[in-house]
């Protein structure tokens, strides 16, 4: 981590609204290449919104958002900083990978359609290749045996797993979760949280939206606390969960015990 | 009275190329139709308000004119412009018109109503533009609107009757020929009702079949 001194991910003074009403103020956070950074807080603290403006699903009202020091959103050009085109945030977008809470699987395609897809169509990978790897994802999430499965007749957490499958055959350099586990039943939560576990633990880097603490306490290097589109602390996982600095994280760690 | 099936079956042939020209007509154009919505939902769901307010334009005029009409209009005021058409271009051309601006809209209100959640995880994995709407949004709605459309067929294979009118020899035509020639009325139009009834109920069948695959794109569905 060290010798690697440019963020996978940094938001620098992001803002975002929404008619009026701050919902991300002023966010500063830089994610390093390798780390698992959990992001936690009540509902409505921001969380997803903060996720979704680093590959620019949402677009910030200010500040900078940089992967690998690449700013997203923005190309320089002779007179300044220009939006970038749809085209060029979607090339942008590929190089980060999505988790969503409704797993957003197409249901018009096969669990391995749905991972080999935009590889073989965004990416122009060779059909081949990708078909091997799509086979060695989903086995590593364990659903081999689901590879001609279309999405209806698949569990929750099968989907979910699918999507985290689907999101690693782009080979990201970072992979977002967003509250991953919560449309799922509880007896399904286990399973696709022992596959993110896995993966954090294989140094990808990883941002992650949870409520699930237990798995924060696990799995991340870092905690970061939002509360009202603030983050109010960031501490490593033992010391958030052990000594939290703010009444408020004390407040909320509360509720979970 | 006497029930005259014997003229009936010494007429068959001109049921059957009837009943032939009907099917034919009605399927090419819906395929036409089909075809042409695709291309036409695509400014009816544009960002440009103007672009949007253009295609719409066009859809509703389409959809808000008697069949009947339209098919008078390209037929007899067509030539006055200049442009002759022989029948059989005509009720094509009729057909696919009036067929194209349901179909756009049949199309247009999948596509508003599909989750929006796999749309914008198509945008997360770098589609945009048309490859966004051709890999991931139009499969979705052509998959969901297989009952709709069905329902659509139905319409247009009754609606194709007021081609007649025209001269086109479809089904009722010919059971209109062979009643006035024999002064068989009953006999004739009830063969024509019970063969549009076939003909509707084979639709039904094939959108039947198709509902295991309006199964996949249906939320909540599955286990």
């Amino acid at each position: 981590m060290a010798t690697d001194p440019i963020p996978a991910v940094e938001l620098r003074g992001l803002v975002k609204q929404f008619g009026g009403h701050e919902v991300l103020a002023a966010i500063n956070l830089a994610v390093m290449p390798g780390e698992t950074v959990c992001i936690v807080g009540p509902s409505g603290s921001g969380k997803s919104t903060l996720l979704r403006c680093i590959n620019w699903l949402e677009r910030p009202d200010r500040g900078s958002v940089f992967l690998h020091g690449v700013r997203v959103g923005y190309r320089r050009s002779d007179n300044g900083n220009v939006l970038m085109s749809d085209r060029e945030l979607a090339i942008l977008r590929t190089r980060v990978g999505m988790v969503f809470q409704h797993f957003n699987l197409w249901p018009h395609m096969t669990a391995l359609g749905n991972v080999i897809e935009s590889p073989i169509h965004v990416l122009g990978r060779p059909r081949g290749e990708t078909i091997a790897e799509g086979e060695r994802l989903l086995e590593k999430v364990g659903l081999a045996d689901k590879r001609d499965v279309y999405p209806a007749f698949l569990s929750g957490g099968q989907m979910q797993r699918v999507a985290i499958a689907r999101a690693l055959a782009m080979r990201p350099e970072v992979l977002l979760f967003d509250e991953a586990t919560s449309a799922l039943d509880p007896e399904l939560v286990g399973e696709v949280l022992a596959v993110m576990k896995d993966l954090a633990r294989e140094g990808r880097t990883m941002i992650v939206v949870t409520h699930e603490m237990k798995f924060a306490r696990e799995a991340a290097s870092r905690v970061v606390f939002l509360d009202n589109g603030r983050i109010v602390e960031i501490a490593p996982a033992e010391v958030f969960f052990e000594k939290p600095a703010s009444e408020r994280a004390r407040q909320f760690l509360e509720r979970y015990r | 009275m006497s029930f005259r099936l014997d003229v009936i079956w010494k007429e068959w042939l001109q049921f059957a190329v009837g009943l032939g020209n009907t099917v034919w007509l009605c399927a090419v154009s819906m395929l036409l139709s089909l075809l042409l919505g695709v291309l036409f939902v695509v400014p009816l769901m544009s960002r440009r308000r103007y672009v949007r307010g253009l295609a719409r334009t066009a859809v509703d005029g389409g959809r808000c004119i008697p069949f009947l009409l339209l098919a008078y209009l390209v037929y007899y005021a067509l030539p006055t412009l200049g442009l002759s058409l022989d029948k059989w271009t005509a009720a094509l051309i009729t057909l696919v018109i009036y067929n194209t601006a349901y179909m756009a809209e049949i199309l247009r209100a999948a596509w508003v109503h599909l989750p929006g959640g796999q749309t914008e995880a198509g945008r997360a994995f770098g589609y945009t533009g048309i490859k966004l709407f051709r890999r991931i949004i139009l499969p979705q709605v052509l998959i969901a609107v297989g009952p709709v459309v069905g329902n659509q067929l139905i319409q247009l294979i009754k609606d194709s009757a007021f081609l007649s009118i025209i001269t086109l020899p479809e089904l009722t035509y010919a059971a209109n020929s062979v009643q006035s020639f024999y002064f068989v009325p009953f006999e004739s139009f009830l063969v024509a009702t019970l063969l549009y009834w076939g003909l509707c109920g084979a639709v039904e069948y094939l959108v039947h079949r198709g509902e295991g695959l309006a199964a996949l794109v249906r939320p909540g569905h599955g286990h």
